[in-house]
């Protein structure tokens, strides 16, 4: 089965339990999960990017407190204190965290080197403009796709699980991975039940 | 599929030998990491969202200017 940034979020964040679902399944049914290189950075760089907007924000409310605390009635230099805490940590040892904890999710799937082949494709297709439009989409998808061409075999089903619709579902997406044998899927739910039916046919 | 009949996959970077409970281990530190971060998942997919529509806009706004019509 083959994925996307969602799916990584939506399991680092436990928003989809049917991704948790799939995981387990790894082991019970020979399923490999097969993500890109390319998803796990741009999930880590959806994650620093937030943590680092929530840090500009409390920069704002450091400057109306500051601005306050000259005012002899107000008493919010602890709150200053706790919020210049908060920033500081969230910005040293949070996000080096963060990285690591990244690093080990790729441990637990099979992962899809993103290439200068990748890239290249990907940026023809921006140029041909064809389908998805998003920068992040196209290497996302385009590693999809070299993956797909390496490994046509009979005995192997492969699944692409997508929750993005507005930005996968597009006629000459269809078609390219019908021609590569790829079932398309916008639901974890969906894609767990044609599992079960490869399984029992099996 | 049974395991012992496993393929062979291509183009996939070597992936450590783990054990399923191995993984899930893994993926249960990681969402305990995250759980440090209250509703900071919420926040990542609007970021992510408010990324996207502004992406949509921007492409949308080229269209109209190159082409006159929205595609």
């Amino acid at each position: 089965m083959l994925s996307e940034t969602n799916f990584i979020l939506d399991i680092t964040f436990e928003q989809a339990p049917e991704c948790t679902r799939l995981l387990s399944l790894t082991e019970e049914q020979g399923l490999d999960i097969v993500i890109p290189e390319f998803s796990f950075a741009e999930a880590e760089g959806n994650i620093t990017k937030t943590l680092q907007r929530r840090c500009v924000t409390i920069d704002d409310m450091l400057g109306v407190l500051r601005q306050s605390a000259r005012s002899p009635y107000q008493q919010v230099t602890p709150l200053i204190t706790a919020l210049e805490q908060w920033k500081a940590y969230s910005l040293s040892e949070e996000l080096v965290d963060l990285h690591a904890r990244m690093d080990n999710l790729e441990n637990i799937v099979r992962v899809i080197a993103f290439s200068g082949e990748i890239a290249a494709q990907a940026e023809l297709r921006s140029v041909r403009q064809l389908a998805p439009f998003k920068p992040t989409d196209r290497n996302v998808y385009e590693s999809i796709l070299q993956f797909a061409r390496l490994n046509q075999q009979p005995a192997l089903t492969m699944l692409f699980l997508t929750r993005d619709k507005a930005d996968f579902d597009f006629p000459c997406i269809r078609a390219e991975l019908a021609a590569l044998s790829v079932e398309l899927f916008f639901s974890a739910g969906d894609c767990i039940r044609r599992i079960r039916e490869l399984v029992e046919r099996d | 599929m049974p395991n012992d009949e496993k393929i062979e996959l291509k183009g996939v970077r070597p992936s450590k030998n783990l054990t399923l409970e191995e993984k899930l281990q893994i993926l249960h530190n990681v969402q305990e990491f995250f759980r440090q971060f209250p509703g900071l998942g919420e926040e990542v997919m609007k970021d992510r969202e408010r990324q996207r529509q502004e992406e949509d806009r921007a492409r949308a706004e080229r269209n109209q200017f190159y082409f006159g019509h929205h595609i």
